[in-house]
């Protein structure tokens, strides 16, 4: 994660309450990606989001809600749905006893 | 007093050590341990006036790289006592810890947790009506108190609870009469003598089974789990509703805020509980930052709260950030039932719940983030959600942060620590080492810079043991155990 701020050594400048510094990354933000609706308001986006239910990127409420009650898109290949419907059989590596907090060891209990 | 030498490297008596490294690590190099209240006003048991010594005690899982998404620990929950631990990952497996009774009767038996029982608790699922996948990642894991002798637990995904019971097995019956002791069917004709099956003693076997599966009841994603000091009933809380269950299957709505037209809908449910000791009360908190306190006696449908908790706020200070890090992700009733502590992205406070005009106590977790919010929002890091914890005493809280810190707060000496997840440099009973991040301006050494953080490595859940203080932390696909030094 990268600032491009200003060296904070020029502490006469830099605000001290939360309120502006609050504001001072909204106009960042602003700068970078243009005026922002409070809500996404992209239909497409949602459907595609909706299509694997696997957003990368956490949705406002309303979005994620309705994504929720909605039907997505998608039809499940076979692979999927195997992959999904087969159990795990693979043990937590939670099991594996510790010797010395290092990371390999012997199954436990 | 001096105790008797531990293991190599300690030497001292317990207290003398204390002193001493209170002195290092906590304060000051002030001229006199008096600047603050004398530790023995409080009248705490332990020399070193109730503050905590944290040690490294264990950790499992494996160092890797690549980190298999399945491993990731997604919640952590000591049962009544402390005996027992159990872990939910993003796989759906449950494993649950048990604490080891054996240990030095000269120091109180300070017990290790090792693996008692693990299963598969929710599996991936698909909803086809809605063709929409159903992770089978744990969110919660609650005890329920009765363990007679079998213990009991839920475990939820985004859609289904389920009720576990988990008992043991120590004995088996041998000497059956219609078949061998391996199982197999003996020839009926063969049998010409009648026995009694006898009980022999056998390897301790631990079993879970699924007594109960409550589905269907959830159209959102659920977020919190809660059983009724009654441990009869619990709640389950999705964005929009809150259903009481019984264990016996039958539910109820009680809570219902979904907006008849969706195009209003301005918040949603982030966390719910159950009053430790009152059973018709119940809190749940917001994305907006309110926490409502409920109780089930007024109506059946508890939409009108009975009190609304909430930190008035300068309209004119308002940012595009402000109701984004002022969710509560984490509410927690105190022990003693009289506070409440929540969570949001910055800080943890603490209510009275005789008090909803403002918190009684706010602490700051990472208030050196603020300055960061606007790369935090562009990598999701600003909707993450923090848990947060009480000590057995309700003296201390704790949370977690990023770079696998996770933060104490005294309540009592308002001070506030801030430690590390971390398998370097640790050995089992040496005392953590206090971390420090610096903002801006000269970095002094040991201490790290806000832009040298990781922000991968994230301690969301963790969990304090209800009576001792011993801590069990989740970092990513590492469970951490850490007790206090005595």
């Amino acid at each position: 994660m990268e600032t491009q701020t200003q060296p904070e050594s020029v502490t006469f400048k830099v605000p001290e309450d939360p309120a502006s510094i609050e504001k001072e990354q909204e106009a960042k933000l602003k700068a970078k990606y243009g005026p922002l609706p409070k809500y996404f308001d992209s239909g497409d986006y949602n459907m595609a989001k909706a299509k694997m239910n696997n957003p990368k990127k956490p949705l406002p409420a309303r979005e994620k809600l309705m994504l929720q009650e909605s039907l997505g898109a998608a039809i499940p290949t076979p692979g999927e749905v195997e992959h999904m419907r087969r159990p795990s059989q693979i043990a937590s590596k939670l099991l594996i006893h510790d010797v010395e907090g290092e990371g390999d060891g012997q199954i436990d209990g | 007093m001096i105790s008797p030498p531990k293991e190599k490297g300690s030497g001292f008596g317990s207290k003398g050590l204390h002193k001493i490294q209170n002195m290092l690590h906590h304060r000051p190099r002030a001229s006199s341990l008096g600047q603050k209240d004398k530790p023995e006003k409080h009248g705490h048991v332990h020399g070193n006036g109730g503050e905590i010594q944290w040690c490294f005690s264990q950790v499992k899982g494996t160092i890797e790289d690549d980190i298999t998404e399945a491993d990731i620990i997604s919640c952590v929950e000591f049962n009544h006592n402390g005996e027992l631990l159990a872990t939910g990952d993003k796989g759906g497996r449950v494993v649950i810890f048990q604490r080891d009774g054996k240990g030095n009767p000269h120091f109180h038996a300070r017990g290790e947790y090792n693996v008692y029982s693990t299963f598969q608790s929710h599996e991936p699922e698909f909803d086809y009506l809605k063709s929409l996948e159903i992770e089978e990642k744990i969110n919660k894991i609650r005890w329920l108190q009765r363990s007679n002798p079998a213990n009991f637990l839920l475990s939820t995904n985004d859609k289904t609870i389920k009720l576990w019971k988990v008992t043991e097995r120590d004995k088996r019956a041998e000497g059956y009469n219609l078949k061998d002791d391996a199982g197999i069917m003996r020839d009926p004709t063969s049998v010409n003598t009648l026995r009694i099956p006898s009980f022999k003693p056998m390897e301790l076997l631990v079993e879970a089974s699924p007594r109960r599966i409550f589905a269907n009841a959830h159209t959102y994603h659920i977020n919190s789990i809660s059983v009724n000091s009654d441990q009869e009933t619990y709640l389950s809380a999705d964005d929009l509703r809150i259903n009481l269950w019984h264990l016996e299957v039958t539910n109820q709505n009680i809570v219902d805020i979904k907006p008849a037209n969706m195009e209003e809908l301005t918040e949603v449910i982030t966390a719910a509980e159950f009053h430790p000791t009152e059973c018709n009360l119940f809190v749940y908190s917001s994305s907006k930052g309110t926490i409502r306190l409920c109780d089930m006696r007024e109506q059946a449908l508890c939409d009108k709260h009975a009190k609304l908790f909430e930190e008035p706020e300068d309209p004119t200070n308002r940012s595009f950030f402000s109701e984004i890090i002022s969710s509560i992700s984490d509410v927690k009733f105190s022990h003693n039932g009289r506070y409440m502590v929540t969570r949001d992205y910055l800080s943890v406070k603490v209510w009275d719940l005789q008090m909803d005009s403002k918190p009684i106590e706010t602490f700051q977790v990472h208030e050196y983030l603020r300055s960061k919010l606007c790369s935090l929002y562009e990598n999701d890091c600003i909707f993450d959600k923090f848990e947060c914890a009480w000590s057995g005493n309700d003296r201390h809280i704790m949370t977690g942060s990023y770079n696998n810190f996770f933060r104490m707060f005294d309540r009592e000496s308002k001070r506030d620590v801030t430690l590390e997840a971390s398998r370097e440099n640790v050995k089992p009973k040496t005392v953590l080492k206090p971390r420090k991040v610096c903002s801006g301006g000269k970095r002094k050494k040991e201490e790290i810079s806000v832009d040298c953080l990781d922000f991968n490595r994230k301690i969301l859940h963790a969990a304090w043991h209800p009576l001792d203080n011993i801590l069990a932390v989740a970092a990513t696909n590492n469970l951490y155990l850490f007790s206090s030094k005595e």
